[in-house]
């Protein structure tokens, strides 16, 4: 662990006069880990600077001073990204959270990095304007996590990912100067290469964003949602290549396996599922005029699938009853265990059964508790693993499963990561997902923003570090 | 290219030549024509939405093209190519992206390396994502004054109708005042909707809506402009009026796709650089010279590419 000179507090105190710094340890407690909870690692202090103008003001003292440092949003990640891997600093960027413009003519946002997802939501409805990124920590997890992460979420099997909605970003760099990639426009601006597109998804490794510009488009008029259950996994697959194909294109196919089914069902939660079934949840939108006809195509086709349990509503309360046991289960994780993983990767959705046969035995083996759901359309699957680290042995048995099944993604064509990225927690695995040349070409990336690694170590590479 | 071959890589990790109905994706050769990929997806009912011109390779709509007349449904490019095979600077073959439609895994490449020209390399292979064929088609011409036709732009845009128009795009010409062309394929059946919702909103807002029996032919352009929705029919008109020939706008996505008369000066060229990158656009396309690198960038282009040639 790499600790900030003496003088560094001081120094820090010089550059920020109006925002604040956390130095006790009661107030670092809640920086030490993020939403994987389990994995804590010690900070040094945490800085939340007033402004973007004081932001840039710290980072210039940072640069001169021997202190890791890694910027935070909400802290909701889910791959071990805003934190402190090799001690030292957090940034903690809650005070930029302006909306500063909407503009319906050109249909762009224009907000700071540390706006909360759900609020911009909450913003834009008035205005009939949709911003479809969706990723569920929404209530709290801000556009500065979002675009670092390029997030998804349950609508992105049709409306895309949080960088099919990046116009434009502003980020400061680590030599204290700012810097903007495309604007309202959406293209590359005054520069000869497409930096942004670096930027989207770089984990806060390059740089510190602190504005964004938004595409926006029209808010779907009129929702239905199906709920189908399945007998087996051989029909809910044929139901997900069904759907995916299918001419309406669903804006979210969702799956979730018995065991997550069973674990709301057993909870308070509980909506009156049938147990070792698998659900489907899907969901179309569009005009009235033309979504109306294609409910009917879409129940029978989830029945002509093998579902003789088919539930469909357009009504806000219904559908929401449809969704609760699928909503509830990432919440249920901490209730009903003492630590948990929540894994990420895609996999060909042809390959659905034999991934899932491969978690259940491994898990079994290991006497660990797996729940599985899928944002299915995309192949995007998430396996939770449900341990207790005070019980000897089983932190390490998740962590092999999660290395095993990782090589496995990868040798069946998928990838490591779908939605949460790489951050620390998967970093040991891009070097054999990769290869030798693939990592290469990848590590040239970051070295010319953040030559020594300063900025978020370890995270992304294992080699990254702040020497 | 009859059919899907197999190929031999430096990184043993690139992709072969594939397709995958399930994940309606597939790897193909960046010389195969659009018409080619296009036939081998039909086989699964599928086809590649941003195909402009069936004769031109994926490498040449790529160099012409970020946006394509679907793009308005579909997306840019980017969102649409998940992987390459990718020849380095030295010459080794490496993967670029994956070949299932979603990735967070490490820096993103591919959306940085698709449009670079040859600065770094260059794709050898493609990975197409590929959409579900629409058995039925609709198509149709608005016409009346630009200020109700830009009314009426606005209100599809704002409608949920949006998301199921493959195609909107002013079309600006000599020969006509500008008009707006509207296609898409949509579920059978429902193209009597379509019609009935196009001929309503004409009729609100004092234009006149007329259908057509076949998609209008869009081909690869001299050079696109990416700039907002609200710059883009101005900057249009100008052009024609500077160049002659037409455009074509994808009026959703504020990209101008030109096919001038004569080519575009040095100077006309600076002046439309600095009105479009002014809003964070830019130009693009094969009668476009890449932009000089700037004084910041040029540090970081030298660093990687070092770091590249290296390997
Ligand atoms: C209950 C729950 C549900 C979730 N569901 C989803 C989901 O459906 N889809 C999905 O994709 N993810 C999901 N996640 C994961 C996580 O919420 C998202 O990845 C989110 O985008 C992180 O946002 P954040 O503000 O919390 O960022 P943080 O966790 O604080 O940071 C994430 C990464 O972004 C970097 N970063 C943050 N702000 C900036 C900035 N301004 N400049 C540069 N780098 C920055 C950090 O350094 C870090 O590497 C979920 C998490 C939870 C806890």
């Amino acid at each position: 662990m790499v600790s900030p000179t003496p003088s560094y507090k001081s120094t820090l105190q010089r550059a920020m006069s109006r925002g604040q710094l956390l130095t006790r340890p009661a107030q670092l407690v809640p920086y030490e880990a993020d939403g994987l909870g389990y994995k804590r690692y010690p900070v040094e202090l945490v800085a939340i600077p007033a402004d973007v103008e004081e932001l840039q003001s710290l980072l210039k003292v940072l640069k001169e001073t021997n202190a890791p440092f890694v910027i935070r949003g909400a802290g909701t990640s889910l791959s071990g990204g805003p934190v402190a891997a090799q001690g030292g600093i957090i940034i903690h960027l809650s005070k930029l959270r302006k909306i500063e413009e909407i503009n319906p003519r050109d249909r762009f946002a224009l907000v700071q990095s540390g706006v909360v997802l759900n609020e911009l939501e909450a913003a834009l409805e008035p205005h009939g304007l949709y911003y479809p990124p969706d990723p569920s920590s929404g209530l709290s997890c801000t556009l500065g996590g979002n675009v670092a992460t390029n997030a998804g979420g349950i609508h992105c099997f049709r409306y895309g990912v949080t960088g099919n909605y990046i116009l434009g970003l502003e980020a400061i760099l680590l030599d204290g100067s700012i810097v903007q990639f495309g604007g309202p426009a959406g293209g590359r601006g005054d520069w000869r290469e497409d930096w942004k597109r670096l930027f989207v998804g770089s984990e806060g490794t390059l740089g510190v964003f602190t504005r964004f510009w938004l595409r926006l488009i029209a808010r779907p008029e009129k929702v239905w949602t199906f709920r189908a259950m399945y007998p087996d996994i051989n029909s809910a697959s044929e139901a997900i290549r069904q759907l995916a194909r299918h001419p309406s294109y669903p804006a979210a196919i969702e799956f979730m396996d018995p065991r997550s089914i069973d674990m709301v069902e057993n909870s308070p939660m509980s909506v009156g599922l049938p147990r070792n079934a698998y659900m489907i949840l899907t969901e179309i939108d569009g005009p009235p005029e033309l979504v109306d006809a294609r409910v009917g195509p879409i129940a029978q086709l989830l029945r002509n699938c093998g579902s003789d349990d088919v539930s469909y509503s357009d009504q806000a309360n219904q559908r929401q009853a449809l969704w609760k046991a699928r909503k509830a289960q990432g919440g249920l994780l901490g209730q009903v265990s003492p630590d948990f993983v929540v894994q990420d990767a895609v996999i060909p959705k042809s390959r659905l059964n034999e991934i899932l046969n491969f978690i259940y035995e491994k898990a079994d083996a290991a006497g660990i508790a797996v729940t599985t759901i899928m944002h299915a359309g995309d192949g995007n699957l998430h396996p939770d693993f449900l341990f207790d680290q005070n019980k000897p042995g089983e932190l390490e048995k998740v962590e092999q499963i999660g290395k095993e099944l990782m090589k496995k993604v990868s040798e069946i064509g998928g990838t490591l990561s779908g939605e949460h990225g790489i951050g620390n927690d998967k970093a040991a695995y891009m070097a054999s997902h990769l290869g030798p040349l693939g990592q290469a070409i990848q590590m040239a990336i970051p070295r010319p923003f953040n030559t020594r690694s300063q900025l978020n170590p370890m995270k992304v590479f294992p080699e990254r570090r702040y020497a | 290219m009859t059919s899907l071959t197999s190929r031999r890589a430096t990184d043993p990790r690139c992709f072969n030549h594939f397709l995958d109905p399930v994940d309606m994706i597939g790897c193909f050769p960046a010389e195969a024509s659009m018409a080619e990929i296009n036939q081998l997806a039909a086989e699964h009912d599928l086809y590649f939405p941003l195909a402009c011109d069936p004769v031109r390779s994926v490498r040449e709509h790529v160099a012409s093209l970020e946006y394509a007349p679907e793009s308005t449904r579909f997306g840019p490019y980017v969102d649409n190519v998940p992987g390459m095979n990718w020849k380095l600077p030295g010459g080794q073959l490496v993967r670029i992206g994956e070949q299932v439609v979603k990735s967070t895994t490490g820096y993103d490449l591919l959306r940085f390396l698709l449009h670079s020209g040859e600065r770094y390399g260059s794709a050898q292979d493609y990975v197409l994502r590929l959409r579900p064929l629409s058995h039925e088609r609709y198509a149709g011409i608005f016409t009346g004054t630009p200020e109700c036709l830009q009314a009426l732009v606005e209100a599809i845009v704002c409608s949920s109708w949006s998301h199921w128009i493959n195609c909107l795009n002013w079309v600006v010409s000599a020969e006509d005042a500008p008009f707006l062309e509207c296609y898409g394929a949509c579920l059978t059946g429902e193209g009597g909707h379509f019609i009935d919702y196009f001929s309503g909103l004409a009729k609100e807002h004092h234009t006149s809506f007329e259908p057509i029996a076949e998609n209008p032919i869009c081909p690869l352009p001299a050079f696109t402009i990416k700039t907002t929705p609200s710059q883009a029919l101005t900057l249009a008109s100008q052009c024609k009026e500077a160049l002659g020939g037409h455009a074509r706008i994808l009026s959703a996505l504020g990209v101008v796709l030109m096919y001038p008369e004569i080519p575009i000066n040095d100077k006309q060229l600076r002046e439309l650089h600095s009105r479009t990158t002014m809003v964070g656009g830019h130009l693009f396309g094969t009668a476009i010279q890449p932009y000089e690198s700037s004084p910041k960038e040029t540090p970081w282009i030298e660093s990687i590419l070092n770091d590249w040639r290296q390997l």
